[in-house]
């Protein structure tokens, strides 16, 4: 059977009643990455072992009329997600020296608990700092749609895994914006939880204050799929809520009648190209939006992301910098040492405006379920671009791609990002973005909106 | 705990005149490096500058908010 564009949802319906086995949906998964991954460079590690292995026992528990709701279903992983028996490299030379990781992280356990099965781990920005997908290390991944292009980072090969239809669902973490702006610029459904939904046990950190996990798709249902399987309180992530699972998946068909929906204005309707607003804009009418709703303060909220992000990445990283900064990328690098000279009231005055904002935040949803906003300002860059032109200003693109994005990760709302397609061209993603711990309000939209076919991933000729 | 609408107000709190002149910055990167025990390779340096730069702008606009002596920073942070 042909699965590279079946979604999860499909390959565990086949495998839980016995038209394909866990064994033929991996070997196909691993056939079309060796063909065609040259390409792409979505992948760091192909563990074509383990998958057989695990996909083995997926058959023996279905056979035992296990239900599995991920029976099967071939899945991939950013490398800051700890694999057991592999170094976690996140994206950087420096992290390959590492011991090979004792232990999965929790998110994959939690998936293979369900049926999945992981086939791999992906290309990555450095050490997750990153908006582009450019690696000086592993090189750069290249977006399946058009190989000259970015596929967006830091979750680059989770992108282009997932557009390239090698497996239907990957992972990545998102601390400003890199499983927003790979769904973006790749084409995908992207969930980025609430801060604190799922736990980062045992993957490499970022940003502590920001960091988030969470999966990259062709489809919301394989996202809601996803994410219940992920959910869950867990103590070895001390930020990880205590909060019981909350199932998206079963009442992601109910419609988005009487949800009130806004659209952002103000600070995301400044900046970016025509295409992100009329992405937008497409979405807004699809569902029939009227209302616009304005974020205050959404610009002073991205800086503050901007300097807790620069300075408590160089902290980490400090002891790298100053033994072994010439093992960094050098994109990477001098942004984590102009980071390391941050005072401390700078960023403690950020962490205060994030309350600031996150109240903002909750007075406006009084008034809305949803708010939409453009993910990225424009469409993927070229790779190797250092510079666009934002509203008329030439601006960095490493550091600016995430403009519409940071705000809201800031404060650690839900979002699914969805892909519009304008034209023949290449894609673009608008945020749709639920209070917090309403994931499902989001997936229930992004649902709506794929099944109008207002937004879709599309298959590719690689 | 009470938080009021609180935009930016530039005539309450100027705004601090970062980033400050070139040379001063150039000072500041070699004592900041000093302090943090990094050693700013020449060829590094450009780029730093350039990333320094970026974050002075975006302190401008961090500094110049007014939050309340009551606000609870992110850390403790419950969304």
């Amino acid at each position: 059977m042909n699965i590279e564009w079946k979604s999860a949802a499909a390959i565990a319906d086949y495998v839980n009643t016995g038209k394909l086995n866990a064994g033929e949906a991996v070997s196909a998964a691993l056939a079309r990455i060796g063909a065609l991954d040259k390409k792409t460079n979505a992948f760091t590690d192909v563990l074509a072992a383990r998958a057989h292995e695990a996909a083995a026992k997926v058959d023996k528990r279905v056979a035992r009329s296990e239900a599995l709701p991920l029976a099967g279903v071939p899945f991939a992983v950013k490398n800051l997600f700890d694999v057991k028996g592999i170094p976690t490299r996140a994206g950087s030379k420096i992290n390959r020296e590492r011991k090979p990781a004792s232990a999965d992280s929790i998110l994959v356990e939690r998936l293979e608990e369900q049926g999945a099965v992981l086939v791999g781990a992906l290309n990555m920005g450095e050490y997750a700092y990153d908006f582009t997908g450019e690696n000086v290390h592993d090189g750069n991944a290249c977006n399946p749609h058009d190989l000259a292009h970015m596929t967006g980072g830091s979750s680059s090969g989770s992108g282009a895994a997932v557009a390239a239809g090698y497996v239907p669902l990957a992972l990545g973490s998102d601390t400003n914006g890199s499983i927003r702006v790979p769904s973006s610029f790749c084409g995908l459904f992207g969930l980025k939880p609430t801060y604190g939904r799922l736990s980062r046990a045992r993957s490499f950190p970022f940003v502590a204050s920001l960091d988030h996990l969470g999966p990259l798709a062709r489809s919301p249902l394989d996202l809601a799929l996803s994410y219940d399987a992920m959910q869950g309180p867990d103590y070895e992530d001390p930020v990880c809520a205590q909060r019981e699972i909350e199932p998206t998946a079963l009442e992601i068909s109910k419609g988005v009648k009487g949800l009130r929906i806004g659209k952002l204005e103000g600070y995301f309707a400044r900046m970016g190209e025509p295409e992100a607003y009329a992405a937008t804009e497409r979405v807004a009418k699809a569902l029939g939006v009227s209302e616009s709703a304005e974020l205050e303060d959404a610009g002073v909220a991205r800086a503050s992301a901007y300097l807790i992000t620069a300075s408590e990445g160089a902290a980490l990283h400090l002891g790298r910098l100053r033994e072994r900064a010439h093992d960094f990328d050098p994109d990477v690098r001098d942004r984590l040492i102009a980071g390391a000279l941050i005072p401390a009231t700078w960023t403690i005055q950020a962490q205060k405006i994030r309350r600031h904002f996150q109240a903002q935040a909750r007075k406006l949803f009084e008034r809305f379920d949803i708010l939409l906003a453009p993910a990225t300002p424009t469409r993927a860059p070229q790779i190797g671009q250092k510079t666009f032109k934002l509203d008329g200003q030439e601006m960095l693109v490493r550091p600016n791609i995430g403009i519409f994005t940071q705000p809201i990760s800031f404060i650690g709302l839900p979002v699914v990002a969805v892909p519009v397609w304008l034209d023949d061209g290449l894609p673009i993603g608008v945020q749709v973005i639920a209070p917090a711990w309403r994931e499902d309000l989001a997936l229930r939209v992004a649902y709506q909106l794929e099944r109008e076919g207002v937004c879709k991933a599309k298959p590719v000729n690689l | 705990m009470k938080y009021e609408s609180n935009s930016l107000d530039t005539k309450k709190i100027p705004p601090p005149s970062l980033p400050a002149d070139p040379a001063a910055l150039e000072s500041f990167i070699d004592a900041g490096a000093a302090l943090n025990g990094l050693t700013v390779d020449p060829a590094y340096r450009t780029g730093v500058r350039i990333h320094l730069n970026a974050v002075t702008n975006a302190a401008k606009l961090v500094l110049a908010f007014k939050v309340e002596d009551e606000a609870e920073p992110g850390p403790v942070f419950k969304p």
